[in-house]
């Protein structure tokens, strides 16, 4: 029993950071049609340079978190301008390539600036929670705050405002959005900052529940990208539910087969869904248009 | 001065050109039907009008401001309204946001003002946005949708509206209905608009003037009367011997 708990909460606090990631993915899919492989590297991004500020500079881990997340925001504005912007009316894959040369480039500029040794964020360990048998850490706890902060933040953003309804407007039929005086553009870059802001929550979070290391852009990559597929390309709630889903499947599934295969859980979900229903759980068949 | 006045517009699809030369005017208060069969320019008209496509000659002016060629989002924050073809409701927003939406070319103050009246007035229009208010746009029927459309084009107090062919696939009673309140519009609201139709008899009924479009070109002008007395007219558009 205490186990399961424990691996439920476990599951909880993977698969919510795999879903926020997976809804800067969606975002920007459902607006330009094509998967930006570099956002789960400017969640690594964001968790080393919570690192630098925190421990490097002795800045107070929150506000080393907020510095953290507000450079990532421009990371990834930077990013969009720079290396996407220009391709908007190019060939629908230069984009997707692109976006790979910038995860290498992410990859290589964390390793030359913070090296290939797993680092860690140095928080004290505190006696954590008992619920049910298991035990959170305090850290864990702060995690899942944080975690539904960020979402509740996101949900409120994409129901409640005006903004938000436009962002949606815009996924759905971004000519039409643009004939009722909507700037895509300007959409588009918001949707990057809060992809680049929520995806640095996520790595900060990671970086706090494993270590840091260069090559979490890639695992983070993987999952969430995995997340939007399960959930369904385009279908900005779908990638957070998939996130949830991969979370809980991971953790629960090492109580079947031994932690190594854990990752291999979230490449298997991957393969399954591809191979029996590409569309995902709750995309809608829209196959001439699904680009990868 | 005409609201809406397009003059020697060309517009190409690539390097197909698809407008030759298209002159016409809409003047403060009419309904001027664009008609003209399938693949005519009819839309291509409408786009180069809400800056989807940049006239590569020619001038389009909106109460003696020059918009060609301006980006379609500063078009519509102007005063024009669209009604395009195949209705394009944002399928997975709900009705009362797809209403938002139309509003969103106002600016904020404008918006905090006038929405809840102009709410009321389209819920008024159509009693059955009203009562599926919180559901998803995808899951209205055809009519619904068109009368979303048209509310939606109506939240933010459009200056002239484009209507794209509003009976497309719709059953004659309710292609009636949509029609009686394009006129309404008109009257009462004194509202602008520009009605393309490929069902010409319909809107040669509402509509004070007509152009016929022929293959990007203007082939024809004349107050509806005329149109529809027209020899050509009536056998190619009215299908009458």
């Amino acid at each position: 029993m205490d186990v399961l708990v424990q691996l439920l909460i476990n599951g909880l606090v993977a698969g919510s950071i795999y879903g926020i990631v997976a809804v800067g993915y969606s975002m920007v899919y459902s607006i330009l049609r094509f998967v930006n492989f570099a956002h789960g590297y400017v969640a690594m991004i964001g968790m080393y340079l919570a690192y630098t500020f925190s421990v490097r500079m002795g800045m107070n881990f929150f506000l080393s978190a907020v510095s953290a997340i507000l450079l990532s925001c421009l990371l990834g504005w930077s990013v969009e301008r720079a290396a996407y912007r220009p391709l908007r009316r190019s060939f629908y894959l230069a984009p997707l390539i692109t976006s790979i040369g910038v995860s290498f480039l992410l990859e290589a500029i964390a390793l030359l600036v913070w090296g290939a040794d797993i680092r860690s964020y140095d928080i004290p360990v505190r006696e954590g929670l008992e619920v049910l048998g298991a035990r959170i850490t305090m850290v864990q706890i702060w995690i899942i705050a944080a975690l539904l902060l960020s979402l509740m933040v996101l949900m409120w953003l994409l129901n409640r405002t005006i903004l938000g309804v436009a962002i949606r407007a815009t996924a759905d039929d971004q000519d039409m959005a643009r004939m009722l005086g909507v700037d895509a553009d300007s959409i588009i870059v918001v949707v990057f900052l809060l992809g680049s802001a929520m995806a640095a929550v996520a790595g900060i979070l990671l970086g706090l529940e494993t270590n840091l290391q260069p090559t979490m852009g890639l695992v983070v990559t993987v999952k969430a990208f995995a997340a939007v597929i399960l959930g369904g390309l385009g279908n900005i709630y779908g990638g957070l539910i998939g996130g949830l889903l991969i979370g809980f499947a991971e953790n629960l599934g090492i109580w079947f087969i031994p932690a190594v295969w854990k990752d291999a859980i979230a490449y298997a979900i991957l393969l399954v869904i591809l191979l029996v229903k590409p569309s995902g759980l709750f995309g809608q068949r829209r196959e001439s248009e699904v680009k990868l | 001065m005409a609201l809406l006045e397009l003059e020697n517009v060309d517009a190409f699809y690539g390097r197909v050109q698809a407008l030759h030369g298209v002159s016409m005017k809409v003047e403060e208060g009419e309904i001027v039907a664009l008609l003209g069969s399938n693949g005519a320019g009819k839309s291509t008209t409408l786009k180069t009008i809400s800056g989807l496509l940049r006239p590569q000659r020619g001038s389009v002016t909106l109460g003696g401001k020059s918009i060609g060629g301006l980006p379609a989002h500063a078009v519509a924050r102007l005063g024009v309204g669209h009604v395009p073809e195949g209705r394009r409701i944002f399928k997975s927003l709900t009705v009362l946001e797809n209403l938002k939406m139309g509003a969103y070319p106002c600016s904020p103050a404008q918006r905090a003002s006038a929405f809840k009246e102009n709410l009321d007035y389209v819920f008024d229009l159509f009693p059955r946005l009203k009562e599926r208010r919180n559901q998803r746009g995808g899951t209205l029927s055809g009519g619904e949708q068109q009368m979303l459309a048209i509310g939606r084009a109506l939240m933010m107090n459009p200056r002239i509206l484009l209507l794209d062919e509003p009976s497309m696939g719709l059953a004659p009673l309710l292609v009636d209905q949509i029609l009686d309140c394009i006129v309404e519009l008109n009257q009462k609201k004194g509202l602008t608009i520009l009605l393309v139709e490929q069902n010409a008899n319909q809107a040669l009924r509402i509509a004070s003037r007509g152009y016929i479009l022929q293959v990007g070109s203007i082939v024809l002008e004349g107050t509806a009367h005329e149109l529809r007395s027209d020899e050509n007219v009536r056998k190619t558009y009215l299908g009458e011997e």
